[in-house]
């Protein structure tokens, strides 16, 4: 019945070394995104050397731009476990009735203020729907999304809204020493959800109450007020990337941004945030968006015949998302 | 021999988990199976299952070579492992949880509804579990949902069914029951695997055993040749070390908490009082008051009214779990998975969660790494926490582990009372011993803990003064003199029929 033979802590050291062995692997697993994402401008800039000029990269970042800030916004309601189906309504009607007042003699930065602040209150009806009336957020947030979608239609009577002053314009189409600005914005929106989801009190709560709500609430983090805030923020970027977009493009149309809802979720898991919630980082979610991009673009580069850009681009999302589930369970 | 596992060896990914393993269960024979968390227990149990296949070594089930069997086969052949957490569907009738997978179908391939109740009565009666099959699985208790789940295994023929903990969080009375359930069936030729934590249990049900060390078996004890002592140091493979408690703060008797007349679903008027670096225990049956004032002390559980003093000032009961961690009352849940860790983040974050609002806040909600980083590596090194770093994510870590998280997560606020609820539940016997001579040593630096457990044995060796619940009241308390688990037992039953 002796057991003292037994040296239990000799057997540690070489425990830890094969724990430190796939490493490697690991790192590749985590990053695949953006493995996916040089291997992609790779295989763009073999087929047509003109993938890699200095126009057609700036170009990319510009395209992102709209699509990272509305997928930095939807991340944040995702990380929570949610999702928020709202945002393309938001995006469209809070510019519409923007640029609508604009036109109608309000100043264009009290325009922005008001695209902002709309996107800000509809976030936050969704945050306390979900959060005090336990509504489901993806019904919830899917009907709030066709009230707004159906709400710009009968504003504008099926028309579009022109004519912006240069002012309002100049962050989507302006540019300082030749480059264009539109990417700025988005970049310091970027690194603004760094530093919320690393450094702060609230990040860290997001992350719990995505990871495990009743343990964050048992820790004492309010999480209703966790939701409402994610939906709050999710709505206010989605107002502002409905400003950004207008200002891009000059103009706020009926299908304005309608096409951007599937690509901000591909963009986003493929980036590896989590649909049940609770894991994700803002690098992952800056190489989905700019891979998807990188796959728009250059279809149309390519010069492959628009009947078949949607499908072969669905088809790269599938990939991608093939790739990361497996990924997922490999690292399981 | 029903059962022979001989020479299993099991890798992952390089890592050895099993090394040489061997184990024989015969026919109509409780076979207990014992080890740390991680010892390679589970491993071992998916390989007799065929969820995993061995790397070398062969499993026999009657006489049969059954390594490349899948896991219908074997179940087919009458191996069936009931897991730890019940695996009934909630919204289905008792009825339909049994018949689950083995419809009784028409021709036509639609299920024949009719005769499936009156069949399930039947076949409960005969082993002996008297429960309504109408009944949806929910309603039932969580010893009957464990004995729903052995009758489904029985059901389908099983010979040998493999017990995966099936006491945990069920109450000594409940564990009574499961166990006269699962004798009379080995009486009736039924062979078992059983797993548990507790070795009396272990050693009270099993005709022999084996321990799993590091992947190693040592198989083949009679439980009558080995005691608990033995045992344990068996499955640590060193000394463990029994907790015993230290004497208490000398004599003043210094209030840090009274409750008085707290009135809520389950409480009727519950009253005590708990003095400065004590440790009270608190015994009662489910519904008696015990767990309910643990909850609502921490705003889990909702009061209607009452009244309590911490510190010699009134205050509000909390709300809130956020309010009591104001109040700096720490509650430690019986449930690990659901009200404790966050299985995705790291140690670190885990053990913050409790203070981000409070210590950890800088200027604008920034979050102070620094001294979270700091407070994390303290509690890391002085409860002995097993990963490679704070920086691990929780979810890799054994039971015991995460359970080190928990408390080390509660004990960050710096709490004047810690409630804690079944908080050796599952978890290996070093990591039970860790955390209960930790709780020895804050009590003598002030904290008053409350402390509600099933085990009795472990209580009795902590507490020094225990009050027992009945119909949501105190009814009786004693100071814990040399009590065995016994007396315990018998007060605890007597109270219940005094009142009744």
């Amino acid at each position: 019945m002796s057991t003292k033979e037994t040296n239990l802590t000799v057997s540690q050291p070489s425990l830890k070394l094969m724990r430190e062995k796939p490493n490697f692997v690991r790192l590749f697993a985590n990053n695949i995104v953006w493995f996916l994402l040089v291997f992609g401008i790779i295989i763009m800039g073999l087929i047509d050397s003109s993938f890699f000029s200095k126009s057609i990269l700036q170009n990319i970042l510009v395209q992102t731009a709209v699509l990272g800030v509305l997928t930095g916004g939807i991340s944040f309601v995702l990380i929570i476990g949610e999702i928020d189906l709202s945002i393309v309504g938001v995006l469209a009607f809070s510019a519409g009735l923007g640029t609508t007042l604009m036109n109608n003699g309000l100043p264009w930065f009290a325009a922005v203020l008001v695209i902002i602040m709309f996107g800000v209150f509809i976030g936050f009806i969704n945050g306390w729907m979900v959060a005090k009336l336990k509504a489901a957020a993806l019904i919830e947030t899917l009907a709030m999304g066709l009230i707004l979608q159906g709400a710009l239609m009968a504003l504008t009577q099926g028309r579009s809204i022109i004519n912006f002053p240069e002012a309002y314009s100049w962050i989507g189409q302006g540019t300082i020493g030749g480059l264009p600005v539109l990417p700025i914005p988005f970049l310091l929106v970027y690194l603004f959800i760094y530093i919320v989801w690393k450094k702060t009190v609230f990040g860290r709560s997001l992350f719990a109450t995505g990871g495990n709500t009743k343990s964050a609430y048992v820790s004492g983090i309010n999480v209703d007020r966790i939701k409402i805030l994610a939906f709050t923020i999710s709505g206010g970027l989605a107002g502002f990337s409905g400003y950004l977009l207008s200002a891009y493009m000059g103009a706020v149309t009926m299908t304005f941004g309608s096409d951007l809802l599937m690509y901000t979720l591909a963009a986003a898991v493929i980036g590896g945030v989590s649909l049940m919630g609770g894991r994700g980082n803002i690098s992952g979610v800056l190489g989905g968006v700019l891979l998807l991009t990188v796959i728009q673009t250059g279809l149309q580069i390519l010069g492959i015949s628009s009947y078949y850009v949607t499908m072969v681009g669905g088809l790269m999302i599938f990939i991608a998302v093939v790739v990361d589930a497996l990924k997922t369970k490999y690292l399981q | 021999m029903l059962l022979e596992v001989s020479g299993i060896y099991k890798s992952f990914s390089g890592k050895e988990v099993l090394r040489n393993v061997n184990l024989v269960v015969g026919h109509g024979e409780i076979h207990g199976l014992v080890g740390k968390n991680g010892a390679g227990k589970s491993t071992l149990v998916n390989i007799i299952s065929g969820v995993l296949k061995s790397d070398k070594g062969t499993v026999t089930f009657n006489q049969q070579v059954i390594n490349r069997y899948s896991v219908l086969e074997r179940q087919e052949l009458g191996i069936y492992v009931v897991p730890q957490h019940a695996t009934i569907i909630p919204e289905f009738s008792v009825a339909e949880n049994l018949f689950l997978g083995i419809w009784p179908r028409k021709k036509t391939g639609f299920v024949e509804w009719k005769p499936i109740f009156e069949r399930a009565a039947q076949e409960l009666a005969e082993y002996g579990l008297h429960i309504d099959p109408k009944m949806k699985a929910k309603d039932l208790s969580l010893v009957d949902q464990r004995k729903l789940n052995i009758v489904r295994a029985l059901f389908s023929k099983a010979k040998l069914i493999v017990l995966d903990e099936p006491t945990t969080a069920l109450s000594a009375d409940e564990r009574n029951s499961l166990f006269e359930f699962v004798l009379k069936l080995k009486r009736q030729g039924t062979s078992f695997i059983f797993i548990s934590h507790y070795l009396e249990e272990i050693l009270k049900l099993s005709d022999r055993l084996t321990v799993i060390r590091d992947g190693q078996s040592f198989t083949g004890y009679s439980t009558d040749s080995i005691d608990e002592r033995e045992l344990s140091n068996l499955i640590v493979g060193e000394d463990v070390e029994l907790c015993m408690r230290s004497k208490p703060l000398g004599g003043e008797n210094i209030p840090v908490l009274e409750c008085r007349d707290i009135i809520g679903i389950d409480m009727d008027g519950v009253s005590f009082r708990l003095n400065r670096g004590e440790i009270l225990g608190l015994i009662g049956f489910p519904g008696s008051g015990a767990r309910e004032i643990c909850r609502a002390l921490f705003g889990l559980h909702e009061a209607y009214s009452g009244q309590i003093q911490l510190n010699g000032n009134v205050k509000n009961i909390p709300k809130g779990p956020k309010e009591a961690l104001e109040q700096r009352i720490v509650y430690v849940s019986y449930d690990r998975h659901q009200e404790g860790v966050v299985q995705l983040l790291s140690i670190k974050e885990n053990i913050s969660l409790s203070i981000l609002g409070s210590k950890l806040k800088k200027l604008i909600g920034m979050l102070d790494t620094q001294k979270e980083t700091d407070n994390a590596n303290t509690y890391f090194n002085k409860l002995n926490i097993k990963a490679s770093s704070i920086y691990e994510a929780v979810g890799n870590l054994s039971g015991g582990n995460q359970q080190k998280v928990v408390i080390s997560k509660a004990l960050s606020v710096d709490p004047s009372v810690l409630i804690i609820d079944e908080p050796t539940v599952g978890i290996d016997v070093k990591s039970r011993e860790e955390i209960l001579f930790l709780i020895d040593e804050l009590t003598q630096l002030g904290l008053s803990v409350l402390y509600l457990t099933n085990d009795y044995n472990e209580l009795l060796r902590v507490a020094d003064r225990l009050i027992f619940f009945s119909n949501g009241k105190v009814v009786r308390e004693v100071n814990n003199e040399g009590f065995t688990a016994e007396q315990v037992i018998e007060m605890r039953d007597s109270v219940k029929d005094g009142v009744a």
